[in-house]
């Protein structure tokens, strides 16, 4: 049996499944989309149940990344029954959705969550009634107390027992709805094809379904008393303060980024002193196995040389950033940030919670791209992304930066007035193509993380460590070793009179640029060994400073975005970092 | 009137929604007409509105702010 999940956003629906199913959680990645949907399993009365997790959506019709997966899911899975959660506190609302759901003729079953916030705020619902305005089961749920989970099997068990279709039939009526792409000649405004037409504007039908929940949300409501106030409520109307909450805001990122950068600073030796004997282990092993040659030695070396930097670098980034966004999700911080930082990112024509990742990049920019799905939609993640991977230095690179710069008495004061230009023209190029969407942000009300909910988060997010990242990055690093050792790059050497016109730097400093890509902290040691002036040290620095993606990063950016984002990247990358040269090469005294 | 010239506290009752822009996406989070709302907090430097719209809070940009046309109540 088949059973599709399906909510509005920030109605607890991951910790519902959690509750509902235990931890048992298979991530999928749903082609064309950004968006990832995992199922669950459980067993009611020996038969087996999918339960399927989707994005919360306002409307199965959206024409948003989150919309389309929705559809996806229904036409493909066919559900026998969807299983509608709807926030308790926010009924009228909630009721939209449900509406449109009913109207495609699947059975449905209602959980009411967060009835026991509910009661707290003095909101009573009758369920009964409710359930029979709707034609459909409604159980009142709470995922933190685990009330309603016995009415919830028992319900399933019922659906069992009766042939759900025929029986639902009769009472539903379906109207002519369909989630098709392609409809039929009926037509009531409600299709996927209608609404695409006028999906930035309300339709009859919204209004109708937004009328209707009012009725219905009215009947069944009672507001009892004034309601309690939770001491969470108290804390939540402190952190909305917009001042004073900005600051406490900015102090929990501040503990992140901590904690990040001191985990893979204290991790980093332990899993090396794991991985070097198993790298050495495996050297040996692919020496004695491999025919001699310079194929088997590029391998043999760079095998061993690719596991180090997952298992140092991203690994920690996915496990630590995974940990933080669950918690700030699950506990309503999330959205919060957006808010604080709203006037911050419209400087750069960015959405506010850009500045999270970028701030996270001075640390290392692995974790950072993990951290880019703050972002409200894919063209501003492309943004962050960019950004991150050709300005904003990790600290590895400007310890390795500060040190060349002291060496060749290069000017500080030009590299870093340059990487504030170019991220600046950068941020402001960039957000002409992709324009910030109206601001227009739910604030959940704050939650007491719950520990399951989180650790399935971290799961979802670490998923494809060992079946993407891993491999991937093998592959790259044996690549990027072949194409050093058979010394392609020493042609640059010939390009000295090309690289003398146009930038002012030798041949030799322009095999630095193309190094970042392999790592980029090792660029800037290329450089020492050259003899240069200060101002070709100056110009090279710039270049090498403002160019490429190093590789962990790339295997992030094509595991997040795509291999054709990546590609976009790499080819802005090459053209900053040559605008800089000339630019600079133009501008500073010979 | 529009959201951006009233009173922290205040409570308002939606008129129209100007503008097609962002209208789908104030329908969603329950800004519509005739629906009652209540502003919570102005953040500083011209930054987002927060708003009550039943027992849900919702952060607005003053340009999307501007759109909603409400009268006190």
């Amino acid at each position: 049996m088949k059973v599709i999940a399906i909510g509005n956003p920030n109605v607890g629906k991951s910790a519902v499944l959690n509750r509902l199913t235990g931890s048992q959680i298979f991530v999928s990645n749903y082609a064309g989309t950004s968006v990832e949907a995992a199922r669950t399993r459980m067993i009611i009365a020996d038969r087996e149940v999918s339960i399927y997790d989707t994005p919360g959506v306002f409307s199965i019709f959206s024409n948003t990344d989150e919309g389309r997966t929705v559809r996806r899911l229904l036409e493909d899975e066919k559900p026998d029954i969807i299983l509608n959660i709807v926030d308790a506190t926010n009924l009228e609302r909630n009721l939209v959705l449900t509406d449109e759901l009913m109207a495609l003729g699947i059975p449905l079953l209602i959980l009411l969550n967060q009835i026991d916030m509910a009661r707290d705020l003095g909101i009573d619902i009758d369920t009964r009634l409710l359930s029979e305005r709707l034609g459909h089961p409604v159980i009142s749920f709470s995922a933190t107390s685990g009330e309603g989970y016995a009415e919830f099997i028992k319900t399933m068990e019922a659906k069992f027992a009766i042939p759900p279709r025929e029986t639902d039939q009769d009472i539903i009526k379906p109207r002519v709805y369909s989630i098709g792409e392609s409809n039929g000649q009926y037509c009531s405004g409600n299709c996927w094809n209608c609404s695409k037409q006028i999906n930035e504007c309300t339709s009859e039908a919204d209004l109708q379904r937004a009328q209707e929940a009012r009725i219905i949300s009215n009947l069944v409501t009672n507001m009892t008393n004034e309601g309690q106030r939770l001491k969470l409520s108290r804390i939540q109307t402190w952190i909305d303060k917009p001042i004073l909450g900005s600051f406490f805001l900015l102090f929990i990122a501040y503990l992140g980024f901590y904690t990040l950068l001191k985990f893979i600073q204290l991790s980093e030796g332990p899993i090396n002193a794991l991985l070097v004997p198993v790298g050495q282990t495996i050297e040996k092993f692919l020496v004695n196995t491999l025919p001699p040659g310079w194929f088997s030695e590029i391998i043999a070396q760079a095998v061993p040389e690719g596991l180090i930097i997952p298992f140092t670098i991203i690994m920690p980034a996915m496990l630590v950033v995974g940990l933080f966004m669950a918690i700030l999700e699950d506990t309503g911080l999330l959205p919060r940030y957006s808010v604080a930082l709203e006037r911050l990112g419209s400087v750069f024509g960015l959405s506010g919670q850009g500045i999270i990742p970028l701030a996270l990049g001075f640390g290392c920019r692995t974790p950072a791209i993990v951290a880019s799905r703050i972002m409200p939609n894919h063209g501003q993640r492309f943004i962050i992304v960019t950004l991150l991977s050709i300005v904003i230095p990790c600290s590895a690179t400007l310890g390795v930066l500060a040190a060349v710069i002291a060496a060749f008495n290069a000017y500080l004061a030009v590299i870093i007035g340059m990487m504030l230009l170019v991220f600046a023209v950068l941020a402001k190029l960039l957000s002409r193509m992709v324009p910030r969407e109206e601001f227009i942000y739910e604030l959940p009300p704050l939650r007491i993380p719950i520990t399951s909910n989180v650790i399935n988060k971290i799961k979802i997010r670490f998923s494809g460590f060992f079946t993407e990242v891993l491999p991937l990055l093998l592959v790259m690093n044996i690549a990027v070793r072949m194409l050093m050792d058979s010394g392609a790059l020493e042609y640059f050497k010939a390009m000295e009179g090309f690289s003398r016109a146009l930038f002012g730097i030798p041949g030799e400093a322009l095999i630095a640029v193309f190094i970042t890509i392999f790592q980029r902290y090792l660029a800037p040691l290329v450089l020492i060994n050259l003899s240069l002036t200060s101002r070709e040290a100056t110009i090279a620095i710039a270049m090498i400073s403002l160019s490429l993606p190093c590789l962990p990063a790339i295997v992030m950016t094509i595991r997040e975005l795509g291999l054709k984002n990546l590609v976009k990247i790499i080819m802005m990358g090459l053209a900053t970092s040559f605008s800089v040269g000339i630019f600079l090469n133009i501008i500073l005294p010979q | 009137m529009n959201m951006n010239d009233i009173k922290v506290g205040q409570k308002v009752k939606v008129l129209t929604i100007e503008g097609k822009g962002a209208e789908k996406k104030l329908f969603d989070i329950g800004i519509m007409t005739g629906a009652q709302l209540e502003l919570v907090s102005r953040h500083p430097f011209r930054g987002p509105l927060v708003i009550k719209v039943g027992n849900a809070k919702v952060a607005l940009g003053r340009s999307v702010a501007k759109q909603v046309r409400v009268e006190a109540i």
